[in-house]
């Protein structure tokens, strides 16, 4: 009889299973709600398409077409270059483009010049003047196998720049959640709920007032005298550290975003520490850390955090869902991530109104479900991790 | 018990002063510290003829320290209404105060009854909810409503337009009605897609809110004793459950009055609903500070009245709630 036989069997062996960590233990609640697992599936696709498109920060290949590259109608002249006609080839490498792409794109033209000279090729002189059409138009394209979400008004290909929209989204929301819920919330709730006192009055009554604030239009007011600003301080950051990352990748059209999601998102989260934290102070395992002389920092870290923890945990997904959602508001009201960057926000108030909604239902309808559905999906996991966690009201 | 009814609404009228002071200050000193100087914002010229600018400086209040300005400005708030001009409307000079008050009456028009209407619609829906706990029409309710909450705006006014303009015109004239793809004075019909816009997305949270509520309530011993004496369902539902559980409903008023003026400035802006959401939203493109200021300061107080007067109604409603030290 092998051990799994004998435990189908039902033979006590005397052995009581290890205690299950409470977060194993809720994880394996949460497994069992199915809506959870399909919106966790949901998050994690949209928020695995943002971190791949990180490969591109970093200067590895992404397979992905340039997010920011227009595909308009070009057209360029042959030109004469020291009264010399320049060849077709030295025209063609000038301006990047295979000599098939100039066949293909204009075939009246190049019908007319090989009846006259014979068949086009590198080495061939073409009269100058002669335009030849180098880029094709692709914009407002519906949905192809060339562009899988079709194209912008400038020609930019939707599919790319909704997974590099998803890196914005997957950027701000997170740092602003690491910033203001777990630093500023975590932080100052447990100074608060640990040192009491002034510290406590201050903290909390500083909370009261950013709470009667109305978020949004201090935001605007906040965003609106700072937009000029950030850009040369991530330019300092920059020149300080002797490159050019931040302002390539696009960070100081956002930081002024998380930074300020961050100063109102802290008081709920450290209200909330606080109280736990104020509960948790007067258990035994505190005052045997102070009686054995531990510091500050080692009691808030070692003994008071784990306690808090699993309540943050609890806020991700609704704080997450919340920034997402703000960074469209932001965008459509012009201060939150500039043109040309590609987030969400930008794609949404690209795609205008009704009439363009009519004529190119694509352009609305992409960035506009895949943020729904974020979202939806946030919402949704929040309510079950809620129930898991605050079993009561169900 | 320390103190009485009276007290506490002192003690809470008290505190509303130093918020609003705090909310000035704070937004005004953004307002200092925006780059660039508010007279070439006003004149629109980078180089600005100096005695224009000086005369400029003088009318607008522009000269002196951050203290100097910051209480001339207050003072003039606080003993004549006064919000300072605008930057932007300057042929002829207007006030920020007579172009917002122009304003109003359709924003607060179009917010009070989606207002009423999140109410309306959102405790019955979570009534509903909950009385339906442990079969699919709960989550499907709840869920159904989540959908709204999740679509931003700027996407749900153009689908939901088209969806009534050209997608189901057919369907909405057989009730005689013709909604316009934008906003038209004096259409009734204008009311429909702005409203809609301001409620849905609330729904959710107003529904979920009383949901919770009821399903406390129903726990409660004298909700069982109400059925054990043999009331029917619909009775103990009207006549215990509902009474009781809509009291916390109330708090929820604050936070909707929020939404609903965040969210105007979308709508009216989409819309085009002449309100003071859309001109908002053109003051923040045209840096018109004063207008972004007095905006925000009417909207801060707007939010912290509505909060003082459900405190203050919640301690009528429900005697049990200790007015004395209640933020603890």
């Amino acid at each position: 009889m092998t051990i799994a036989e004998a435990g189908a069997s039902g033979i006590d062996f005397g052995v009581a299973p290890a205690a299950e960590s409470p977060w194993r233990r809720a994880w394996r609640a949460l497994r069992r709600k199915k809506v959870a697992m399909i919106a966790m599936s949901l998050i994690a696709l949209i928020y695995g398409a943002g971190a791949y498109t990180l490969l591109d920060a970093f200067g590895a290949p992404t397979g992905l077409q340039d997010p920011l590259a227009t595909n308009l109608t070009e057209r360029r002249p042959i030109r004469e270059i020291d009264g010399r006609v320049e060849p077709l080839g030295s025209y063609l490498d000038r301006h990047g483009v295979a000599l098939d792409t100039v066949l293909a794109l204009n075939p009246g033209l190049v019908a007319e010049i090989e009846a006259e000279t014979g068949l086009l090729t590198r080495d061939a002189v073409v009269p100058p003047g002669t335009t030849f059409v180098l880029k094709e138009d692709q914009a407002l394209q519906g949905p192809s196998s060339q562009h899988l979400f079709g194209t912008d008004r400038v020609g930019r290909d939707l599919f790319s720049r909704a997974l590099f929209a998803a890196r914005t989204t997957l950027i701000i929301t997170v740092l602003a959640f690491l910033f203001g819920n777990v630093f500023l919330g975590l932080g100052l709730g447990l100074l608060a709920g640990y040192l009491g006192g002034l510290v406590d009055a201050v903290i909390m009554r500083v909370g009261d007032v950013v709470l009667a604030i109305p978020a949004l239009l201090v935001l605007i007011v906040v965003n609106a005298s700072l937009r000029d600003r950030r850009t040369e301080w991530f330019e300092a950051i920059d020149d300080f550290f002797g490159t050019s990352f931040l302002i390539d990748q696009g960070i100081d059209d956002f930081a002024l975003l998380f930074f300020a999601f961050s100063i109102f998102g802290w008081v709920s989260t450290a209200r909330f520490v606080r109280a736990q934290v104020f509960a948790l102070r007067e258990e035994e395992f505190v005052l045997a850390a102070e009686s054995i002389g531990a510091r500050t920092t080692r009691i808030l870290i070692r003994h008071l955090l784990p306690g808090v923890l699993p309540w943050i945990v609890v806020g991700i997904s609704a704080s997450l869902g919340a920034i997402a959602a703000l960074e469209v508001a932001l965008t459509f009201l012009g201060i939150g991530v500039q043109p040309p960057t590609a987030s969400f926000g930008a794609m949404i108030d690209d795609a205008g109104g009704v009439s363009t909604l009519n004529l190119h239902p694509h352009m609305l309808l992409v960035p506009g479900f895949i943020l729904a559905v974020l979202i939806f999906s946030f919402n949704l996991l929040g309510d079950a991790v809620n129930d898991v966690v605050n079993p009561r009201g169900r | 018990m320390a103190g009485g009814l009276l007290p506490f609404i002192v003690r809470r009228l008290l505190l509303v002063p130093p918020i609003l002071f705090a909310v000035l200050l704070i937004t005004f000193a953004f307002t200092q510290i925006a780059p660039g100087d508010p007279v070439r914002i006003i004149t629109g010229s980078r180089q600005p003829d100096p005695e224009v600018a000086e005369r400029i400086r003088e009318e607008f209040g522009l000269n002196g320290g951050f203290v100097e300005r910051f209480g001339d400005y207050t003072w003039g708030v606080v003993t004549r209404g006064d919000f300072g001009l605008s930057y932007f409307n300057r042929s002829p000079q207007r006030t920020v105060w007579e172009l917002l008050s122009g304003r109003i009456w359709v924003s607060a028009r179009l917010g009070l009854i989606s207002l009423a209407l999140i109410f309306l619609l959102g405790i019955p829906l979570g009534v509903f909810a909950a009385m339906n706990r442990g079969t699919w029409k709960d989550p499907a309710t709840i869920g159904f409503f989540m959908i709204f909450d999740a679509i931003p705006t700027i996407v749900f006014i153009p689908l939901f337009t088209w969806l009534l303009v050209f997608g189901l015109d057919d369907v909405i004239r057989l009730f005689g009605l013709d909604v316009p793809s934008f906003w038209i004075p004096g259409n009734a019909a204008s009311y429909i897609i702005p409203l809609t816009a301001l409620t849905l997305p609330s729904l959710a949270g107003m529904a979920r809110f009383v949901r919770a509520s009821v399903l406390t309530v129903l726990d409660q011993d004298y909700v069982r004793t109400a059925h054990a004496k043999g009331l029917g369902p619909r009775t103990v539902v009207y006549r215990h459950v509902l009474r009781n559980s809509l009291l916390p409903v109330s708090t929820v008023f604050a936070l909707s009055i929020v939404s609903v003026v965040g969210g105007s400035i979308f709508v009216e802006t989409l819309y085009g609903v002449p309100g003071v959401g859309a001109f908002v939203f053109r003051a923040i493109g045209q840096r018109d500070f004063n207008v972004l200021l007095a905006f925000t300061l009417l909207v801060a107080t707007i939010f912290v009245f509505a909060n003082l007067v459900i405190d203050i109604a919640y301690v009528f409603i429900d005697p049990r709630i200790r007015y004395s030290r209640r933020s603890q």
